[in-house]
């Protein structure tokens, strides 16, 4: 072994201070190798030690972090009001059929982060009147996994930034409804997977569908490939659960299917528009 | 200007928590991923934001020195990691029980790092504009300052793809395996690139280090 190979291999193995055997007999012989692969473990060594102003965001993000629960409990006890107020303006459908127009315009306009809100709240009502238990009525929905993560997604979007961070939360929210569609096939009545399937197709249609358009053209395969795909995957999934589950619970499986498709085309359609 | 420096990365959490709080930090009293990090992301899987924040404490300033030798640029790495940790706790319900967590959260990183900086090619911003003054640290002693200026005047120069990959292997002592997962390539290309930094660094540094040695 010459020493222009010896120092090419001490550069490409993952500690040049913990050396195979055969490049350990050439170093053995050879002083400036050994001098070569002492200078290079030096400098490596070194390198955490190099100049990084303080970060001191982390105590003030940690904090933030630890108070935001407060923040939810808050949101959770106004609940029963917040659920109240939407009836009172969408109507005892609300619970029951998300979907009314005037109710979903009424919503778009109110902000999305708003809106999310409020699908967190039409959902709590809908899976406590379905429930018969007079104590889920009033119980906040926080030791529901599915909503205590919607309203995590809710707070997060109130204070997104940019269409991208709002599109990419609204594809988190999206996966949640979509993997919690798969827990309900599996042990409940459909009636609550017919909610889901509706809360599904508003988050594409009037979420993702709505923001994508705000994206720039740019930035449009970075957001959207991994959404689409996102999309396609939930779409596929869907299909082959309905193929599974009984005919009762097939339609709303379907229905969400048909939306991650609806989704996935709208975003595809923006996607080749952008590279127009 | 900047106050202080952060001379090598780590966990020094200040801040008081109740009972709970206190009983996690004891979680975090050990080297490198094991057990107890996995019942503290199983713990924040199910919500508990405490058991996050120890991960926060455990890994922020890691991946905020790895970010800032990126980005060149404290707010900006301040900003990415913030964010980072935010989308990892939105999405750790994802996050595979068993696989690696470190690698999991830097790629979050990366992946801001890169949203970020190749939209506004900022990336190009004069390194000096943004690098520290020299500090002394207590490797001074064996590498002297003059060296030390030059590595972080190199390393801060090296082609970005280069220099995340050596510096994920020299400071976050990752393999070339989960060098490769964080930034999405193969081993093969993760091995090279951090070939290649190495070879940048030692062509412009081991002549002065010879130099130094006589």
């Amino acid at each position: 072994m010459n020493c222009d190979i010896a120092q090419r291999r001490l550069m490409s193995i993952e500690d040049p201070a913990q050396v195979p055997a055969d490049l350990r007999a050439h170093l053995a012989s050879c002083g400036s190798c050994r001098d070569w692969q002492g200078h290079l473990v030096q400098l490596e060594r070194h390198i955490p030690f190099l100049p990084v102003p303080v970060s001191r965001a982390r105590s003030r993000f940690v904090r933030k972090l630890v108070a935001s629960p407060k923040k939810k409990q808050e949101a959770e006890q106004t609940v029963p009001e917040a659920a109240a107020f939407a009836g009172t303006i969408a109507g005892p459908a609300l619970a029951a059929a998300p979907s009314a127009p005037r109710w979903e315009k009424r919503r778009w306009l109110a902000g999305l982060a708003a809106a999310l809100l409020l699908t967190v709240f039409s959902w709590w009502l809908f899976r406590s009147s379905d429930s018969g238990s007079s104590d889920a009525k009033t119980a906040p929905p926080g030791n529901d996994p599915l909503l205590a993560s919607l309203l995590h997604y809710d707070l997060q979007l109130a204070t997104a930034k940019s269409p991208r961070e709002r599109i990419n939360l609204l594809a988190d929210v999206a996966q949640a409804l979509h993997d919690e569609s798969r827990t309900l096939a599996g042990d409940t009545g459909g009636n609550q997977l017919t909610a889901l399937a509706g809360l599904y197709k508003q988050v594409i249609k009037y979420g993702i569908a709505k923001q994508a358009p705000a994206i720039p053209f740019a930035e449009r395969p970075r957001v959207f490939k991994p959404l689409i795909d996102q999309l396609e995957k939930a779409a596929q999934a869907s299909e082959r659960l309905a193929k599974k589950i009984p005919p009762e619970q097939n339609s709303p499986v379907q229905d969400m299917a048909a939306s991650a498709w609806e989704g996935r085309r709208i975003l595809a359609t923006l996607l080749s528009e952008g590279k127009g | 200007m900047h106050g202080s420096y952060a001379l090598s990365g780590g966990c020094t959490g200040t801040l008081a928590y109740q009972t709970r709080r206190s009983k996690l930090a004891e979680l975090d009293d050990f080297d490198g991923p094991g057990d107890e990090e996995h019942l503290l992301i199983h713990s924040a899987q199910q919500g508990d934001r405490q058991a996050f924040t120890v991960l926060v404490e455990r890994y922020w300033d890691r991946l905020y020195r790895w970010l800032f030798h990126l980005t060149h640029h404290r707010h900006t790495a301040e900003d990415l990691a913030q964010e980072t940790f935010l989308k990892a706790f939105a999405n750790l319900a994802r996050f595979r029980s068993g696989s690696n967590f470190h690698a999991w959260l830097f790629r979050i990183g990366y992946n801001a790092f890169v949203n970020q900086w190749r939209g506004e090619e900022r990336a190009r911003q004069a390194f000096l504009q943004h690098q520290p003054p020299p500090q002394e640290s207590p490797v001074d002693q064996v590498l002297t300052r003059e060296t030390m200026q030059l590595l972080a005047r190199a390393v801060g120069r090296l082609p970005a793809d280069y220099r995340a990959a050596l510096l994920l292997r020299a400071e976050e002592g990752l393999s070339f395996h989960a060098i490769a997962e964080v930034l999405g390539i193969k081993e093969e290309t993760a091995r090279w690139r951090v070939f290649k930094a190495r070879q940048k660094l030692m062509t412009l540094l081991a002549p002065q280090m010879d130099r130094e040695q006589v």
